[in-house]
């Protein structure tokens, strides 16, 4: 929390800056003072997710510089918290984090970037970046839930994973946006013409895990 | 923005986010097209997996919402298109256009797992048949799609067997059926498709108009499995055919003197080194499962009943019965259940008319004893059969004649 109380310092000198100093003076003193305290949001995240030795422990100070964050730098926070979290194995995941409010935040970005797609057509590159990393992170989950199916019973941890998953997916809005974009997706699969069928150049083929699509 | 160049190195199975090239410096510019169609395919296919999960797939809401997405894109043309392509090419190819296929696999294990629909029927029959066209090599693997697919077949079977049925699409099972049952994991569900059709009068006639019994009868000796779709398909017709006959009392013989040999084995074998408990418990079972499998559902047959007293050429099966089981109720540790199971088979094979059984039966001398000594047994399963076997032999003046009709029914009514 001292981290926090750094950046409101930093927003406490900015707007002190507004009231003493007058012209040109007061524009670049804002300016710089902003980009100070902006910096040091996403460098006090980038340091949470990545140089800590699990970001599990700071997830309460992640989210309060999450929310902290000016919203141009939100998708770019967004990726990093995405990426962090989604690095990490699946034994290092557990329920805590699952069922921390910034894993039902990140769902809920993940509705407002599908939407945003079907309604622009398009993403601009934080989007994208954004959507990337929680991707990771879904996949990251469904690993960690087959990962708990294949142990054995433990009907008190499978009750609380029950109970979460259906908190943070069972939505009407967010299945029916996800419906939205599979039929838009199937749709112009089908508009392209069939004989010019383009490799996926992301997957490298050895890296597919055939198994584990087999499996869910 | 160079937080994004700072990848972390992540574990093998992860796709790492080193696979895709950040463009670090382009935040504001419009990100390819076709990378993000890619990253939406991904993230739409991992969140199907998710929804996949047994909490939520059951789920009303996600059964309103999201199931008729996905069983619309299933019965998609690009389903069919990209099915075929995908059977026809080798999976390294790469006009394989890998992310729609992979989205279409999620979407089939999604179907395989939710409410299943058979309008997908029309497709999948559409897929196998070009499947059947494709000339294969007989050391092929079978594609992961048609695993998939028989999968789906055998959820489906559960719902609805009629509508398998008529759509015909067991007929495209057969012609690769070796290739079929080599594949790993697949002959558990192909089993257990056989045997959800069977258990209508309707879809065993169908199983046996295709003309099931034949291939399964090769495909037997391999594969243990298909012994119990063999015991429900065969009916008096298949033994007017000789060499099918004579195949089946082989492979008869051959399966039950294995058992035979493994029980003795693993009861004779007291070092504790080279059995474990755990392996020779798996032998009983599986003794017991074969036992059970062989009296309820081939030993039905009197023809199956007298060629196997009859066919003593090479093995002499009741002397063999007669022996485990005198070898194995010396063990202490054995399974009553085993004891049980065994003494039932023996019982059947005495129903017989031929004189060989009741020679063997006589000839054992300990066998008379031992059956003797069970009439005290407390358990009854155990204690009937030694007493009807006995009195079938004349050998036991102790039970009045008069109790004997008593102790049949006894019998039936457990045996049932």
């Amino acid at each position: 929390m001292c981290r926090l109380g750094v950046f409101f310092l930093l927003l406490f000198l900015s707007s002190l800056c507004v009231h003493t100093h007058k012209g040109e003076y007061k524009e670049k003193y804002l300016s710089i003072l902003l980009f100070t305290s902006i910096t040091y949001i996403m460098n006090e995240i980038r340091q949470l997710c990545t140089t800590s030795s699990s970001p599990a422990k700071h997830l309460d100070e992640i989210l309060a510089l999450f929310h902290a964050c000016p919203p141009q730098h939100l998708l770019a926070s967004l990726s990093l918290i995405g990426q962090s979290i989604s690095c990490m194995s699946i034994e290092q995941l557990d329920l805590n984090i699952i069922n921390h409010p910034i894993f039902l935040l990140i769902r809920q970005w993940s509705e407002r970037l599908l939407q945003l797609w079907l309604n622009n057509g398009t993403l601009n590159g934080d989007e994208y970046r954004a959507i990337f990393y929680i991707h990771q992170l879904f996949k990251l989950l469904s690993e960690w839930l087959i990962e708990q199916d294949n142990r054995i019973l433990n009907t008190t941890n499978d009750k609380s994973i029950d109970e979460i998953m259906k908190n943070l997916f069972l939505d009407e809005n967010f299945l029916q946006t996800l419906s939205r974009v599979i039929d838009q997706l199937i749709h112009n699969e089908n508009d392209q013409p069939f004989t010019e069928l383009v490799s996926f150049k992301i997957y490298e083929i050895q890296k597919i895990d055939w198994k584990f699509f087999v499996v869910a | 923005m160079e937080v994004f160049c700072c990848c972390i190195k992540n574990e093998e199975d992860h796709v790492s986010p080193d696979d895709i090239q950040l463009q670090t410096q382009t935040s504001d510019i419009q990100a390819e097209q076709d990378d993000v169609l890619d990253v939406l395919y991904r993230c739409v296919n991992s969140l199907v997996i998710l929804y996949s999960h047994r909490t939520l797939i059951t789920n009303s809401i996600v059964e309103e919402n999201l199931t008729p997405s996905i069983l619309n894109c299933l019965n998609n043309r690009l389903f069919v298109q990209l099915s075929i392509e995908f059977l026809r090419q080798n999976i390294t190819s790469d006009k394989i256009n890998i992310r729609s296929i992979f989205f279409l696999f999620t979407c089939l294990d999604y179907s395989t797992l939710s409410t299943i629909s058979i309008s997908l029927l029309p497709s999948i029959n559409h897929i196998f048949h070009i499947w059947c066209d494709i000339p294969k090599k007989s050391d092929e693997e079978i594609s992961l799609l048609i695993v998939c697919l028989i999968r789906f077949l055998n959820q489906l079977a559960l719902e609805d067997k009629d509508a398998i049925i008529r759509e015909n699409i067991c007929t495209y099972l057969l012609p690769h059926f070796d290739l079929l049952c080599q594949t790993s994991n697949l002959i558990d569900d192909l089993t257990s498709l056989i045997i959800t059709l069977c258990s209508t009068r309707n879809g065993k006639q169908y199983l046996r108009q295709l003309g099931f019994v034949q291939f399964i009868l090769y495909e037997v000796k391999r594969h243990v499995q298909l012994w119990h779709p063999l015991g429900l398909l065969i009916t008096q017709h298949d033994f007017y055919e000789t060499s099918f006959l004579k195949r089946l009392i082989h492979l008869l013989i051959l399966r039950t003197t294995n058992i035979f040999q493994s029980l003795t084995t693993a009861s004779n074998d007291t070092s504790f080194d080279s059995i474990s408990p755990s392996s020779r418990n798996q032998v009983t079972i599986t003794a017991i499962e074969w036992f059970v499998l062989l009296r309820t559902h081939f030993l039905s047959f009197s023809t199956i009943v007298d060629e196997l007293i009859n066919s003593t050429k090479k093995v002499h099966l009741i002397n063999m019965l007669i022996e485990t089981i005198l070898s194995i109720e010396q063990d202490e540790d054995i399974q009553p259940k085993l004891i049980e199971v065994m003494i039932e088979l023996l019982w059947t094979f005495t129903f017989s008319s031929s004189t060989n059984v009741h020679d063997s039966l006589q000839k054992h001398t300990d066998l008379c004893r031992w059956l003797k000594s069970n009439l005290n047994a407390s358990l009854p399963n155990i204690r009937l059969p030694s007493q009807t076997i006995l009195s079938m032999l004349d050998l036991n003046t102790k039970i009045p004649s008069k109790h004997f009709p008593f102790v049949f029914f006894i019998l039936i009514n457990s045996n049932f």
